[in-house]
């Protein structure tokens, strides 16, 4: 329960790595301090000491230098726009390559033992498995 | 308006507390709320201590039996914790001194306790 409240306030600091590591840190000691001290506490205690995940990751938000946030904002984005730029990129690579492969009907012609192509053409290659 | 000012005040008033005598965390909504006559409700007091041993205005002091004869951990005031402590209380009182005048000058009608 813990583990799943850390990482759960983790997914919604926004500060810097440096920061958010210093914050949770700090809460994850909080929390174990609690649950010595009230070993029987489920979510709805935990939440009622600590906050939902969210109320209490805009309380240590609030916390970090505002130029930080906007910063480590800004990086995030920057990092998504990348990945999903990158992904459409292979996307388009795999669209081009199977479009190309398709109209040249394909680069591997798979032949019995009876009917060999006497001729390969370029850019193909034959398997010949014999009957 | 009720949220932020409590959040602002908390720190004073958990250190208020510790001004007088170590505490373990369980204590301190209690006791604040006791010596308030429930007016103030200390909410979140992990979070607010352990922000505090961070600033090293308090400490963690060995566990010991607490009056309900478990073993609790107990906080204790630092000496910086004691200059912050002066401070705030300082910046308080000339505060509500001067909410205090702003009302009677402003809202001289202004019955106190309206809201309630």
């Amino acid at each position: 329960m813990k583990e799943r409240y850390l990482h759960d306030v983790r997914a919604l600091l926004g500060c810097t790595s440096g920061e958010r590591k210093r914050l949770i840190s700090r809460l994850d000691r909080a929390v174990a301090a609690y649950l010595e001290d009230v070993p029987e506490a489920g979510e709805t205690e935990l939440y009622a000491n600590f906050g939902t995940p969210a109320d209490c990751a805009a309380r240590l938000s609030a916390e970090c230098a505002p130029d930080a946030v906007a910063a480590a904002k800004r990086g995030r984005e920057k990092r998504q726009r990348v990945l999903t730029g990158v992904l459409a990129a292979l996307l388009a690579i795999m669209v081009g390559i199977t479009a190309y492969l398709w109209s040249n009907g394909g680069l591997v012609i798979i032949q019995t033992g009876r009917g060999f192509l006497k001729d390969t053409p370029q850019n193909k290659v034959t398997y010949n498995y014999d009957d | 308006m009720e949220e932020n000012l409590k959040k602002a005040l908390s720190e004073m008033l958990v250190l208020a507390l510790l001004h007088e005598r170590d505490y373990y965390a369980l204590e301190l909504a209690p006791a604040i709320a006791e010596r308030s006559d429930g007016a103030i409700v200390l909410t979140f007091p992990y979070a607010i201590l352990y922000r505090m041993i961070d600033q090293e205005y308090i400490q963690e002091m060995p566990k010991r039996i607490a009056p309900d004869g478990r073993r609790r951990q107990y906080f204790h005031i630092t000496d910086a914790g004691r200059v912050y402590f002066k401070k705030i209380w300082a910046v308080y009182q000339r505060f509500i001194v001067g909410v205090d005048l702003l009302a009677d000058r402003t809202l001289p009608g202004l019955e106190r306790g309206e809201g309630k």
